[in-house]
């Protein structure tokens, strides 16, 4: 998945010049998870520079930059460094066009590697993408594959909004099923892996079905649908996954299509269970399916603690959790 | 807050002090001064004022957030028409 960030990146800096990379060690070190790998030596300091420890800074010169028409695109090292840029995101970058009438705006997509599963702990295994839905103005959108990375990249970088791009870090490498103790399985044999050269662009706003169902439709993102793809392989069920790929704006007429259909839905995701996005989920699919529903909708989520580093298999939402939400919402 | 006192009450009495303003200058400065206060008021007043009711159309309120409005948006924007009207707005 990295290559495929890193080829979107790339692509769109040949393309645009008005495209700057700024974050922590994504210049001269070519970024920790090595995302930015090769930019600098291409494009040059002025256009892929590296920044302080600041996050607020970080995202205040990349607003400063777009209100006057470059278009940034900051990285935040770990999505749990994100809290201080938290005021420049939401005061300013998703705002920016309200409050001007149109005349100012900040195109920025903000890249940032989220998620636990690998062994991170308290810090650098979050999934704040809940606080960022909750915010007007906003773009949120999570890649579960290479392929999907680059496309939904680039169609965020081109967007005139101000894009959230959270990264799935547990899944740079390969798929996870949730099985810790196995070895990683790489992308190369994964059919999500196949990323073509070239522009290609999968629109905002459009969900995928990763696997078509009747009994259950598990709506997902990111490493969960992997999760979600392996629990149903396993159990033999007959469920329709959902890829959400874009939180906001959502894809709902895929969700309403796939929950009047199989009449029951799980929403899974490894942020903490309370205010999280499948409790927006829940609330639009009980709003707009309710007769169809044969059970409640049923959310398995992080648990409302920070989290955990030797408990972390207690907390993340694994084969065992998802596979026992399933049990229950076939069997009401 | 000033140990020395108001800082423009002092700046006038120097002025004074070296020949370079006088009382009667002064009062009719701050009548001008004052009728150009109230002028961009009563204009600025013509815009409406707060307590006046709606100034801008209902729907622009769910413009530019985003460059192009998405479905939810659009939906809550209809559904807040929809509440006024029920409630004879």
């Amino acid at each position: 998945m990295i290559q495929a960030i890193n080829a979107a990146i790339d692509l769109c800096m040949e393309a645009d010049p008005d495209i700057v990379v700024m974050g922590e060690d994504v210049g001269f070190f070519g970024g920790v998870f090595k995302a930015t790998a090769g930019l600098q030596q291409k494009y040059g300091r002025t256009r892929v520079f590296d920044t302080p420890i600041n996050e607020c800074g970080i995202i205040g010169v990349a607003v400063g930059m777009a209100a006057y028409g470059l278009r940034p695109v900051p990285e935040i090292q770990f999505a749990d460094y994100i809290y201080p840029a938290l005021d420049q995101i939401v005061s300013e970058a998703a705002r920016l066009r309200y409050r001007s009438a149109g005349e100012f705006s900040a195109p920025i997509t903000v890249r940032a590697p989220f998620g636990g599963g690998i062994f991170g702990g308290q810090t650098h295994s979050q999934s704040p993408e809940g606080i960022f839905t909750h915010v007007s103005g906003l773009k949120t959108v999570i890649p579960s594959t290479p392929y999907d990375a680059k496309g939904l990249l680039i169609a965020a970088i081109e967007d005139n909004d101000p894009v959230l791009f959270f990264e799935p870090k547990r899944i740079y490498n390969g798929p996870f099923d949730g099985h810790y103790d196995r070895p990683v399985t790489p992308w190369t044999q994964h059919a999500g892996s196949e990323v073509p050269d070239g522009r290609y662009v999968i629109p905002l706003g459009k969900a995928a079905i990763v696997r078509e169902g009747n009994d259950l439709t598990i709506l997902a993102y990111g490493t969960m649908v992997h999760v979600a793809t392996g629990v149903v392989a396993e159990g033999g069920i007959d469920a329709e996954i959902i890829d959400l790929r874009t939180l906001v704006p959502l894809d709902i007429e895929a969700i309403e299509t796939s929950v009047r259909k199989t009449g029951r839905c799980i929403v899974v995701h490894e942020a903490t269970r309370t205010s999280g996005f499948g409790a927006e989920l829940a609330a639009l699919v009980q709003e707009r399916c309710f007769h169809s529903l044969e059970a409640p909708v049923m959310r398995v989520t992080g648990w409302d603690t920070p989290y955990p580093h030797s408990l972390e298999w207690a907390y993340f939402p694994g084969p065992v959790r998802l596979g026992e939400a399933i049990k229950r919402v076939l069997e009401d | 807050m000033w140990p020395l006192g108001d800082p423009i009450a002092r700046l006038k009495e120097h002025l004074i002090a070296i020949g370079a303003w006088d009382e009667a200058r002064h009062a009719a400065m701050e009548a001008e001064v004052a009728e150009q206060v109230r002028a961009a008021a009563r204009e600025a007043e013509q815009q409406g004022v707060l307590g006046d009711g709606l100034h801008q159309p209902l729907a622009t309120m769910f413009e530019d957030v985003f460059e192009e409005m998405p479905w939810h948006l659009r939906e809550q924007s209809a559904q807040m028409q929809a509440e006024r009207d029920a409630a004879g707005l």
